[in-house]
């Protein structure tokens, strides 16, 4: 029933792909080992793949804002990506609006965002 | 009438209860984007109950009604009730340092909501979803 | 109900289909139509026991059903209702020949009965004209939904660029199946920038204010960044006035000011190449 984030590092960027339905105890576990990994000196990004997490609640809202908190202390920036319209649209009408964080439509386009800034800084 | 009743203790009830819920919504042609609001307001309604009343159940109920068919979540708890649940229905107003959407944002995923909380007694929500 | 007419309506059951369907067959409306040659016997059998059911309850509950699904199907096969009406009227007339011939020795309770079918007679034709509009109503909502869709397209422009032209009022409705349309299109195309158009918008008001930012909020989950354009000065007074917080959406006043943005955006150029207005265009798309 335990599971496990993949974690992956392309480059200097953090990767993690969130599989199927979650429970509170992954994702705040999630949340840790994310925290572990940004932590690392060179550490230059992370984006948070969505595509295939079927619901995204307040929970997991706020650890996501959490998330994006924490890693904007240490200066690493935070991309989520592939979010589904459904779950879009869910979130809005909840009134969740994830104001500030940063998204992308896919991960290729959420590490593009990423170097750029990279770029600009 | 279909109906499915299951206790709530824990988080992976959260996760089967919504499973169960999503899965009704889409055999009664429910489109992806309701099987979504109903799984999260399940999945917010179902989180309160672990969380502030330790354990409860969840029925998911087939509705019919003059050619409209529509799903029903009861959600019960004999936990510590709600003190004020006008407040407890704002937005942002949480007393567990959560973000204080559950209640507000489950109320208005679904078409209609009731809730029910009686101060040592329990809680209870029953909220539907009519096919567009 | 009286029990008078529901021991009538009983033990009168093979009387009146028998008469029913000797009535049927020479009818001038419904034996030439085909939607009920197959089952006719059976349509007045369905229609009997649930006017029996409502007689022993006092209600009109089943024969609302009955005449509701006949309606409903007729309406929407596009078949004409007039043999339904017949039906039932064929239905009425046969109890009351059994009712006359019955009760040959007694006219007071000859006339009683046809009385009382009369009643159910009057009654069953409303419920059927209320299921017609009923079944009616249900088509046009339909076929407002296709229109819907068809009314609100979702143009890719180049790469990356979506235009949303919003035409015509738009209702708590309709704003859903926008940002539906809007966000399928935004992943199809895996489109990065939108530009919403609502210059075809007849009236802004909060409501509408509220639906777009909504939608912009929504799209931008996904990645995508929306220019709303063609505000008018109204618009614009009415969000001031209500206190709308437009925030941190990103808004001009006409598409072309939209799109030279958007293509700044994308790291695109708008230039002419070569000189003049269209006419001297030739080489310009090569
Ligand atoms: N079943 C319940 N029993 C007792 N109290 C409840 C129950 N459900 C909700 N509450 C109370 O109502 C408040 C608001 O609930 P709501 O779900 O809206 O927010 P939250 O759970 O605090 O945060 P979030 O759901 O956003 O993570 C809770 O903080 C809690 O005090
Ligand atoms: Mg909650």
């Amino acid at each position: 029933m335990h599971q496990q984030v993949p974690i992956l590092k392309i480059d200097d960027f953090w990767i993690a792909s969130v599989q199927g339905s979650l429970h509170d105890q992954d994702v705040i576990e999630f949340k840790e080992a994310l925290l572990n990994k940004i932590m690392q000196p060179k550490s230059r990004g992370l984006i948070i793949d969505l595509t295939v997490l079927d619901v995204v609640d307040s929970f997991v809202t706020k650890t996501l804002i959490d998330i994006r908190g924490l890693a904007g202390l240490m200066g690493v920036p935070v991309v989520i990506a592939g979010m589904s319209p459904a779950v879009a649209i869910t979130l809005v009408e909840m009134g969740l609006n994830l104001e500030g964080v940063d998204t992308a439509l896919n991960l290729q386009k959420g590490l593009d965002k990423l170097r750029n800034a990279g770029k600009e800084r | 009438m279909l109906e499915r009743t299951s206790s709530i203790e824990n988080e992976l009830d959260i996760i089967a209860a919504r499973r169960c819920a999503k899965e009704i919504a889409k055999e009664l042609g429910f489109s992806t984007v309701d099987q979504v609001r109903i799984a999260t307001a399940i999945s917010e309604l179902a989180r309160n109950v672990v969380l502030y009343a330790k354990n409860g159940s969840i029925a998911i109920r087939v509705l019919c009604e003059g050619g409209r068919k529509g799903l029903e979540i009861l959600v019960a708890d004999n936990g510590p009730g709600i003190p004020n649940v006008e407040l407890a229905m704002t937005d942002g107003y949480s007393t567990s340092g959560g973000l204080g959407a559950g209640l507000p944002g489950a109320k208005r995923l679904m078409d209609t909501f009731r809730i029910d909380s009686k101060l040592g007694q329990g809680t209870t929500i029953v909220a539907r979803k009519w096919k567009a | 109900m009286e029990q008078e007419i529901v021991g009538f309506w009983t033990d009168s059951r093979n009387e009146i289909i028998g008469k029913c369907i000797e009535l049927s067959a020479k009818d001038a409306i419904l034996e030439p139509d085909e939607s009920y040659r197959q089952n006719r016997e059976q349509v007045f059998e369905h229609l009997w026991s649930a006017l029996l059911q409502d007689m022993q309850s006092d209600t009109m509950a089943k024969t609302g059903e009955v005449v509701g699904s006949l309606s409903r199907e007729a309406v929407r096969y596009g078949r004409n209702v007039e043999p339904i009406q017949r039906i039932i009227e064929i239905l009425m007339k046969s109890a009351e020949e059994a009712a006359r011939t019955k009760y040959r020795e007694d006219a007071n309770r000859a006339s009683r009965i046809a009385g009382h079918i009369k009643e159910y007679l009057d009654k069953t034709m409303i419920i059927l004209t209320k299921s017609i509009i009923r079944a009616q109503a249900e088509v046009i909502e339909k076929q407002k939904e296709y229109l819907l869709e068809l009314s609100t397209p979702v143009i890719p422009l180049l790469d990356g660029i979506l235009v949303l032209p919003l035409i015509g009022t738009i209702d708590t409705r309709r704003a859903k199946q926008i940002m539906d349309n809007l966000l399928n299109g935004i992943v199809e195309a895996q489109a990065d920038t939108v530009l919403i158009d609502i210059s075809g918008v007849p009236i802004v008001d909060t409501q509408v204010a509220h639906h777009l930012i909504k939608t912009v909020q929504a799209a931008s989950l996904l990645g995508a960044r929306c220019i709303i354009v063609g505000i008018r000065p109204e618009f614009a007074q009415t969000i001031v006035k209500l206190g709308i917080d437009f925030g941190s959406i990103v808004t001009k006043n006409s598409l072309q000011a939209g799109l030279k943005l958007a293509l700044k955006w994308h790291n695109y150029e708008l230039r002419r190449v070569g000189g003049g207005g269209p006419d001297a265009s030739t080489g310009a798309d090569s």
